[in-house]
């Protein structure tokens, strides 16, 4: 049987590689996402697509930001697709800023998540596009230029959009009531 | 304030990162679904190999793939003939030729029937259906299975939750069969079961729709009438015809050819081995191979075309047509660049009887490479193209 082996090692390093990283790239797509059973879509989405393409990535420390590109497209890609199977007739993808009704279903106010942590409740409120550039500046530590790499925009953008989507969680944890604490201290 | 507000957020991302149980190892179902995408381009070997990955078949799964007890002499393949003829592509050398005479789409255009279409999404596949129909689907992920007209109109051919895994159509472009991984309605999550859609061009509707089984089952082919032969994970494949799915007369199939009346049948499958032969439709083995698996007949059923038996999930590194009657390899390929990067073949169909169209990359590039299977030439049906990382995918889709 020869000619197996090319497969067999990219197999093996493929595993070993998600074997390491798959908690921590989880996280990532965790925080992206917000819920556990997405996470793991997003993530094994992500991990197949790097599979397909593994022999194209030569360096291993390449890997993470790969799939952390795939898992931040491929997240704004279902919002587009979940938005769009809701008929909305504009033709302006919404910016989903939190408001009262959102909220009442993240359980924000009033409910047993904000002594928890409101802030994380408002992240998720965030459109796709802001919350990857919070994730990616404040929970990955990326620089503005790593952020825009893997966001495939500018810098430019990269800070406007950072820059409005403190400006949404600043505003809303103003209104919110002063019982919603940032969690720990 | 603007401190303050950073350190809280980045306090709290990582809080609720922390929280995160450990998940389950999702190594094997990334692969399993990075195989699907492959198996689903016919590029990826069939029926089982998936399932290898996917539920772990115990060594040694044996299967015969006839039921008649009737077997003529089989003539088993020395492992890796002497000197087949071989080809190497070398992407950047070859001469431009003609745009593909098959249905393709390069990013999210489609080209065929003389049309060209801006498909307006992610495309997986391309099929031309009929009377200017198009089913093309996201290469991954759930709910965007869509047939696309030429006038624009779109209609949808399977759940919203579902994975398409694989599609056929055939020859004649009237019928088209769907694969696709069921979803739940409710977390939108793959079950695991799979279905079954029949698409009629005519009759612009879905016509039939089944579950077929778990663990990727696998289309071997959809003829002009109508008939859709498609095999489960376990036991005799199904053949659809006018409404009905019934059992066939046959085991582990990846591929039909009515035309020739030849069935490849998988006869011996484990997770370093797999074996195909290709038997007539009354019975007997004609050859047998461990060499190469089987996936696809061309059209007039003369050549067979044959992949590693243990394809890597983004490409092959070779891939071989052999006489479907005797089981001689007449064309070997592998591609390369005239350095030590060799590259893959990620994709291919028969644009005419004698004519394989391949999707072909190396290093970066990558193209549409027509080959004549008897001379062995070959030029570029397109012109090289940057693959863009991240898109983890081909730039290409081939119908």
């Amino acid at each position: 049987m020869g000619g197996n082996d090319g497969s067999r090692t990219v197999d093996a390093q493929f595993s070993e590689y998600v074997a390491a990283r798959q908690h921590a790239l989880l996280r990532t797509a965790y925080v992206l996402t917000g819920e556990l059973a997405s996470a793991e879509d997003l993530l094994q989405t992500a991990l197949a697509k790097t599979y397909l393409s593994w022999s194209r990535i030569r360096d291993p420390r390449a890997a993470d930001a790969y799939v952390r590109k795939i898992m931040v497209n491929e997240h704004t890609s279902w919002w587009r697709r979940a938005w769009r199977k809701q008929e909305y007739s504009t033709a302006e993808l919404p910016d989903q800023h939190a408001g009262p009704a959102r909220h009442s279903q993240s359980g924000v106010p009033g409910g047993g998540v904000e002594e928890r942590d409101a802030m994380w409740a408002l992240v998720q409120t965030l459109a796709p596009r802001q919350r990857a550039a919070v994730v990616l500046r404040f929970y990955e530590d990326l620089s503005e230029a790593e952020t825009a790499d893997v966001l495939g925009c500018s810098v430019g953008t990269v800070k406007s959009q950072t820059s409005r989507a403190l400006a949404t969680l600043r505003a809303q944890l103003a209104a919110a009531p002063t019982t919603s604490t940032g969690g720990a201290r | 304030m603007s401190a303050d507000l950073d350190q809280r957020l980045r306090e709290s991302l990582h809080r609720g990162a922390d929280a995160l149980p450990y998940a389950p190892d999702l190594t094997h179902g990334a692969m399993a679904r990075g195989r699907a995408i492959r198996r689903r381009r016919r590029t990826a070997a069939g029926f089982g190999v998936a399932a290898v990955v996917a539920v772990a078949v115990p060594v040694g799964l044996q299967l015969g793939g006839d039921v008649t007890g009737t077997q003529a002499p089989v003539v088993t393949r020395p492992s890796e003939p002497v000197g087949p003829p071989s080809t190497t592509l070398d992407v950047g050398a070859l001469p431009r030729g003609d745009t593909p005479r098959t249905p393709w789409a390069e990013g999210e255009t489609y080209h065929g029937g003389g049309v060209t279409l801006d498909l307006q999404g992610p495309v997986g596949d391309v099929f031309r259906t009929d009377a200017g129909a198009y089913v093309v689907d996201d290469p991954i992920g759930p709910g965007e299975g869509r047939l696309v007209t030429a006038a624009g109109d779109v209609q949808r051919l399977y759940g919203a939750v579902d994975r398409l895994t694989q599609v056929v159509s055939s020859p004649d472009g009237r019928w088209t069969a769907l694969l696709y991984e069921i979803g739940d309605p409710q977390t939108t999550r793959p079950t695991g079961r799979f279905g079954l859609s029949v698409f009629d061009a005519t009759a612009r509707s879905v016509v039939f729709q089944q579950e077929v089984g778990e663990s990727y089952p696998w289309l071997a082919a959809v003829t002009d009438d109508g008939r859709v032969l498609v095999q489960p994970t376990d036991g005799r494949a199904l053949v659809y015809s006018d409404g009905d799915l019934e059992p066939a007369d046959v085991t582990g199939a990846t591929a039909w050819s009515p035309e020739a009346g030849l069935y490849a049948v998988t006869t011996r499958l484990t997770e370093s081995e797999h074996c195909t032969a290709v038997r007539t439709q009354a019975g007997p083995r004609l050859w047998e191979t461990c060499d190469w698996s089987v996936t696809g007949f061309s059209p007039d059923g003369r050549w067979a075309y044959g992949m590693p038996p243990i394809p890597a999930g983004y490409g092959q590194d070779r891939v071989a047509v052999l006489d479907a009657r005797t089981g001689e390899v007449v064309r070997r390929v592998t591609v390369g660049s005239g350095s030590t990067d060799a590259g893959i073949i990620r994709d291919h169909t028969f644009e005419s009887g004698d004519t394989l169209l391949l999707q072909v990359e190396a290093g970066d590039q990558a193209a549409l490479v027509r080959l004549d299977i008897v001379t062995g030439e070959a030029e570029l049906a397109t012109e090289p193209v940057t693959v863009r990382p991240i898109r983890g995918d081909t730039p290409y889709a081939l119908g």
